[in-house]
């Protein structure tokens, strides 16, 4: 069932490849990725050196805000664009908190650019079309629905050196971005303290599949290509 | 578990060093990892870097491992893998069987347990041959052979190498086992002045400890 939705008025819509935004595509990431990519703001963000997904529920808990806060503070220090969802609770912790540091910032929607959802995040989305970069891979038109989703956590894995999960239930959309980043080889990181709940069984299974405990933000900075070359210049 | 297993390497990457070319080795050993596309045009880095071997073959330093053109044992990843995602052995060894190097890709080892990854554990704190035998298993696919080539992406220490070995002596009792990484590690170098450096070097087991040489 489709979903209503706010509406934003979007200056100027660019149509992108993802192929070419990406320097190409493996078989594996062409498998997920979409056909097009629809952005709206600086592109030049879809190049940056370090482009770190930091994403979890929708329903935040304070603890998981506070985390959200030390872990984008750490990662806008050292000039990493922070992704995220533009959904409501930790994503939107994510965009808010790097705005607030001074940071750059990419919304992945599961909506076309016309549209917001949730609509409370209406005047953050038309924030970060001007000051950020807001990407979508459906059309104006294309419904809302629930499957729009976790299409979109893919899309954010490939568009993403790492992605970090703050905290999800068992049930959360999230997780398909975790298992597509593992899928793709890419880091996938998890607060430690999501380890802790006991009542959650997969952030253990994803570990066994490559996720890594997150402790300290310096984990992430290693695994980033910060003052490497380009992967165009890499052939020896 | 086999005591001591004959290897040969292609590249080599210095993980501390900060010089440009060994900036663009840690780089390639990054995509090598996500597969992700390198070059202009793109182009796969096992693709690019199996060429590469082909084209450095001449010397044949490495050739004591491919001359009786072997079938070819991609290395199981330290964690498990999930469904349609990347295996960087599986797809190095694939290249060089595109390259004419080997005769075929034989998956028949098999990562049940994750094991933590070498690449982000302390030092004292990287699993031992004997965690990497215990998480391994071989499946026999095919009869026994004259010589079976292990291929992996990385070698640190030679820990996974030794124990995938003897699980595959287990399955193949009379072939001969060798093993080739791709690249290897230089862990006490700051940098690195090339990154083609084919070595045919050895991987013992002292103690509970792999040691590599060189």
């Amino acid at each position: 069932m489709a979903v209503e939705n706010a509406r934003v008025a979007p200056n100027e819509i660019v149509t992108l490849d993802p192929a070419q935004v990406m320097g190409g595509l493996n078989e594996y990431e062409k498998r997920h990725a979409p056909e097009q990519l629809f952005a709206c703001g600086d592109l030049t963000l879809l190049r940056a050196p370090a482009r770190v997904a930091v994403v979890g529920s929708r329903k935040a808990s304070l603890p998981g805000r506070k985390r959200v806060e030390r872990l984008v503070s750490g990662l806008v220090e050292r000039g990493v664009v922070i992704v995220s969802g533009l959904a409501a609770g930790i994503d939107t912790a994510a965009h808010e908190e790097t705005l607030k540091r001074g940071g750059r910032t990419i919304a992945v929607l599961g909506t076309p650019l016309d549209e917001v959802h949730p609509a409370s995040n209406a005047l953050l989305q038309a924030r970060l079309m001007r000051s950020g970069l807001v990407v979508t891979q459906f059309p104006i038109g294309h419904p809302t629905l629930r499957s729009n989703f976790p299409r979109r956590n893919r899309t954010m894995a490939l568009l993403c050196h790492a992605s970090v999960i703050v905290e999800a239930g068992e049930s959360s959309g999230t997780l398909s971005q975790g298992w597509e980043a593992l899928r793709l080889n890419r880091p996938l990181f998890i607060l430690k303290s999501v380890f802790e709940n006991s009542e959650l069984t997969w952030p253990e299974e994803m570990r066994t599949y490559g996720a890594q405990v997150l402790e300290d933000v310096e984990q992430i900075v290693d695994v980033l290509p910060i003052g490497l070359p380009p992967l165009e210049e890499v052939a020896f | 578990m086999l005591s001591k297993l004959t290897f040969g390497s292609f590249l080599i990457y210095a993980p501390r060093g900060t010089s440009e070319l060994s900036n663009k080795a840690k780089q390639f050993v990054r995509a090598l990892k996500e597969e992700r596309l390198i070059g202009v045009p793109p182009q796969s880095p096992s693709a690019y870097a199996a060429r590469r071997l082909s084209e450095e073959r001449r010397d044949g330093i490495l050739e004591e491992l491919f001359e009786t053109n072997p079938l070819l044992v991609p290395v199981p990843r330290s964690s498990l893998t999930v469904e349609g995602g990347i295996w960087p052995a599986y797809n190095i060894a694939s290249a060089l069987v595109g390259q004419g190097i080997g005769a075929t890709v034989l998956p028949c080892l098999q990562r049940v347990k994750a094991v933590p990854k070498s690449a982000f554990a302390a030092s004292r704190s990287r699993p031992k041959p004997l965690d990497h035998y215990e998480s391994i298993t071989a499946v026999k696919m095919v009869a026994d052979r004259e010589q079976l080539c292990l291929v992996d992406d990385v070698l640190t220490k030679g820990a996974t190498l030794v124990a995938a070995a003897s699980r595959l002596q287990e399955a193949y009792p009379r072939a001969k086992i060798v093993a080739f990484a791709l690249v290897r590690t230089l862990g006490f170098v700051e940098d690195i002045e090339r990154i083609v450096e084919p070595v045919i070097g050895t991987i013992t087991i002292r103690g509970d400890e792999a040691v590599r040489e060189p």
